[in-house]
């Protein structure tokens, strides 16, 4: 079931709006330590799409963000650039010494440990990120 | 997001409120850097407020862990949230710095 839409334009100066919707909804939908862990995948995700989906000066750089419920909670973040998975990006390695790393790497790491499933698939023209919580999981406090 | 240095005596303690993600992390990274140029150069980073860490602040505390190491400097992270440990232990982070409760 589809709770809530959002349509935004994928750029930097649309990020605060981006990510202040999501933390909004996540809020909401999920507990805190779910609604956190959400948070950090959906961003690891919506900054890809903000600096790698569309071209330099592209004028039309729509992102839409669909949260709903069926067995778990999930957000879908669909974009209309050039195909892309990032499940598929090649993570750092955290054990590698600070002298051989590189400052970024970590997105898929993230995505996938952040959250109860992330899957991805290229539909109607469009990069399709589904992120799923199940609030069944969520930390119980000691 | 908000830095407050708190100590200017040897360990610089600065206390980081609120949240460092990809919106923030420019200015908190300038910041620290600010912070790490004047003061002393080992640093208690008090993490209690500290309530989001994404990639994006693990890119700006990898900076400043690789300006550390340079100087042979000590940076300790103090009360850690849960969510921001398990972010640091992902990417294998809590190696870079000695986190203490």
């Amino acid at each position: 079931m589809v709770l809530a839409t959002n349509r935004f334009s994928a750029t930097t100066e649309m990020l605060p709006d981006i990510l202040g919707w999501i933390e909004e909804q996540t809020m909401e939908l999920l507990p805190m330590s779910l609604a956190l862990k959400l948070q950090l995948a959906a961003e690891e995700a919506v900054a890809n799409v903000v600096n790698y989906s569309y071209a330099d000066g592209a004028a039309d750089r729509p992102l839409l963000l669909t949260f709903g419920r069926d067995d778990t909670v999930y957000l879908e973040i669909a974009d209309y650039g050039k195909p892309f998975n990032p499940l598929e990006n090649i993570n750092a390695d955290p054990t590698a010494a600070l002298e051989e790393r590189e400052p970024g790497g970590w997105g898929r790491e993230l995505i996938t440990r952040m959250t109860t499933a992330a899957s991805y698939e290229y539909r109607d023209n469009a990069n399709v990120l589904r992120l799923e919580e199940d609030p069944g999981k969520a930390d119980i406090p000691e | 997001m908000e830095i407050k240095l708190i100590s200017t005596d040897k360990p610089t303690t600065v206390a980081i409120i609120g949240r460092v993600d990809t919106v923030t992390a420019p200015d908190f990274q300038k910041q620290m850097e600010e912070i790490f140029a004047r003061h002393s150069q080992d640093m208690l980073l008090d993490c209690a407020e500290l309530s989001f860490l994404s990639s994006a602040g693990l890119r700006a505390f990898f900076m400043l862990a690789r300006k550390a190491k340079a100087s042979q400097a000590v940076i300790k992270l103090k009360s850690v949230a849960p969510n921001v440990r398990e972010v640091l232990k992902i990417s294998g982070f809590d190696s870079f710095f000695t986190i203490v409760d």
